[in-house]
């Protein structure tokens, strides 16, 4: 294998690895999760460090691993145990955990260079070095560990797809009907510590955190349906992770900026473009508005003519009337003025382009008064 | 389903204390809900009515009390049981469509591995068909109005073919129509034979809708047949004697909207 496709694989089987989980997080609004675990890890590494006094250790990647597990339950503890919002019981844990680890370094361990980057690598440009032979094939660490994680993450969603999603749609229904919270919940926030610790390792925490929650963002702005959301996530980010290795690779630029830039374009691309993008509310809000315009000037003619016709005056109005009477500007009179003409809802009242109600513009009148609840 | 004897209420209670925080919020409760029969449990804000039913199935953790579904506990009894929570407790934004919300109510019987299978399908679609939603079964759960989602929430109850049917106010701001067709709905299971209670909070409706009713205010105010129990003594005693007094004089309804547990 290449170089470039060794790096490509690190990142793909990552993408692929945190994307699963990721959905849960977004569904959760514990996006920042991979945030707050990158720092909490620091005491867990920490505390290692303190017990083998090696930098080398694999205690220290242990540690790191518990403590992001505890992350997870301590924010999960705090959340049911008072009126705490997950994002602020987020917030509250991981500056604790890397508030406590900074006292320990600063005051035992100033000499030592120890930081998380120590323990947890986090590049993929350089995760070939790192090598494993799995079945006599010499292949990066990174790539065959994530590799693994991300069958585990796909075998636990299929075993218990009914479950994540019950008990993440309705939690007293969940309950009622056999499917455990708590079981659901312990699994879920073991497999986001496990993939979000080796994820670190492999490529780095700010890629980390993009690959968690941009691709499930993404999908969750275009599907209706929970396994259509994860399989798209799947799709997207392996789309993201190819195209930004190309990228990288054409540009000379680091793989991880280019992979999460791709993962914030593909996001805004569906923002835009999605069924429910910005531009289709854009245009929904623009036709229904020119629609509402219409029912005003029509249902304008409509009382006037009734006024007017009680006072034995004409029933036509001028546009200069109209404008006066809606305060609007030639140009917005125009538009509905067409409109309603070509819909034969009115007609031209002869002279200066005022207008007259048809038979059909009055029973339509009265039809829209009447879904708008307007009559009296 | 075995023949079950008649006099084994729906749901029993016996001893029932809820804590929360320092206060308890139910108080020595014992209570039968009979069975085949529509029951209403009413009382006033924090009286504890959704407590009740959340504890008797084991989702709130009782201080003390036990608790039986036809005669057997409720963890060898739930596959039995439908349960309707209420409309603020779910996560409407979670991508989910009308037709595998009511296919959750397939859930308890599928346990926690076995995929639902098409006679799964066809009877949450019979379902929806009853609840006059079939056509939007493909909906998004989020695009639904109040009164639709809780006709998919009492579709799901249906395909649970359950014996019985515990709902947390499902006529909390659904429209008049839709109340009309839940009510309709949950006497054709009452003939039926099925036990259905349901947590109410419009005093104006228990004498139409009920046939018992259980009243609450943090301990057991009065229980029994409609008839007989929902007097103005016993409202008087639940609630206060303002609010009866208002509620007989001008059928103002209590509408509960604090937070409750």
């Amino acid at each position: 294998m290449g170089i470039y496709n060794e790096v490509f694989y690190v990142l793909l089987a990552t993408a692929v690895a945190c994307a699963i989980p990721g959905n849960f997080l977004v569904l959760r609004k514990w996006s920042m999760m991979g945030d707050g675990i990158s720092h909490s890890v620091l005491l867990g590494i920490v505390l290692a460090y303190a017990y083998t006094h090696s930098l080398e250790s694999p205690l220290l990647l242990i540690g790191a691993t518990v403590f992001a597990l505890l992350t997870v339950y301590f924010v999960e503890w705090i959340m049911r145990s008072g009126n705490t919002q997950s994002d602020a019981a987020l917030g509250i844990s991981y500056t604790l955990f890397f508030a406590i680890a900074v006292i320990i370094i600063s005051r035992y361990f100033r000499h030592s260079h120890i930081d998380i980057d120590v323990v947890l690598l986090g590049d993929a440009t350089f995760a070939p070095v790192r090598r494993i032979v799995v079945a006599g094939i010499s292949m990066p660490f990174a790539m065959f560990q994530m590799s693994v994680i991300a069958v585990l993450n796909l075998v636990l969603i299929l075993v218990f797809y009914k479950g994540f999603k019950v008990s993440g749609f309705d939690g007293d229904f969940s309950a009622a009907s056999g499917f455990s919270l708590l079981f659901f919940q312990l699994m879920l926030m073991s497999s986001v510590s496990l993939t979000t610790v080796a994820a670190f390792d492999a490529v780095g925490a700010i890629l980390v955190i993009s690959f968690l929650v941009a691709p499930a963002a993404t999908a969750y702005l275009i599907c209706k349906q929970l396994n259509h959301m994860i399989m798209l996530s799947i799709l997207i980010t392996a789309v993201n992770s190819f195209v930004g290795c190309l990228i990288a690779i054409h540009f000379n630029v680091t793989f991880s900026a280019s992979v999460a830039s791709m993962a914030g374009l593909t996001f805004f691309l569906a923002l835009f473009f999605g069924r429910e993008g910005v531009i289709a509310k854009v245009l929904l809000r623009h036709r229904l508005k020119r629609r509402f315009k219409d029912h005003v000037l029509l249902l304008h003619l409509y009382q006037k003519r009734r006024r007017l016709t009680s006072e034995g005056a004409p029933v036509q109005l001028s546009a200069k009337d109209i404008c006066r009477g809606l305060q609007w500007d030639e140009w917005q009179y125009k538009r509905c003025y067409r409109n309603l003409l070509k819909q034969n809802l009115a007609v031209d009242a002869a002279s200066n382009e005022g207008l007259k109600l048809t038979e059909q513009g009055l029973v339509e009148a009265e039809r829209i008064r009447e879904s708008y609840g307007l009559n009296y | 389903m075995t023949q079950i004897d008649k006099k084994v209420p729906a749901l029993h209670i016996e001893n029932l204390t809820m804590v929360y925080r320092e206060e308890p919020v139910l108080w020595d409760v014992h209570v039968d809900f009979p069975q085949g029969q529509i029951s209403a449990i009413i009382g006033p804000n924090g009286a504890g009515k959704s407590t009740l039913i959340k504890g008797a199935m084991g989702l709130l953790k009782p201080l003390s009390g036990h608790v039986e579904f036809l005669g057997k506990a409720f963890k060898e009894q739930y596959k039995n049981i439908a349960y309707v929570s209420q409309a603020r407790d779910v996560n409407w934004d979670f991508p989910t469509t009308v037709l595998d919300v009511a296919l959750m109510g397939r859930y308890s019987q599928l346990g926690w591995i076995r995929r639902p299978k098409a006679s799964d399908k066809e009877l949450a679609e019979a379902a929806l068909d009853r609840m006059g939603l079939l056509s939007m079964a493909n909906r998004q759960i989020s695009e639904l109005s109040g009164g639709q989602r809780q006709r998919v929430f009492l579709a799901r109850a249906l395909c649970q073919e359950a014996e019985i049917l515990i709902l947390d106010e499902p006529l909390q701001g659904v429209d008049k129509k839709t109340e009309g067709l839940i009510m309709q709905i949950l006497d054709e299971l009452g003939s039926q034979g099925k036990s259905i209670i349901v947590v109410h909070h419009d005093l104006n409706t228990v004498e139409a809708y009920f046939e018992h009713v259980v009243m609450l205010n943090r301990v057991l105010v009065a229980d029994g047949p409609v008839d007989t129990t929902f007097t103005k003594g016993n409202i008087e005693k639940a609630y206060g004697k303002t609010l009866s007094t208002r509620k007989r004089e001008t059928g103002t309804s209590t509408e509960p909207t604090q937070k409750e547990a």
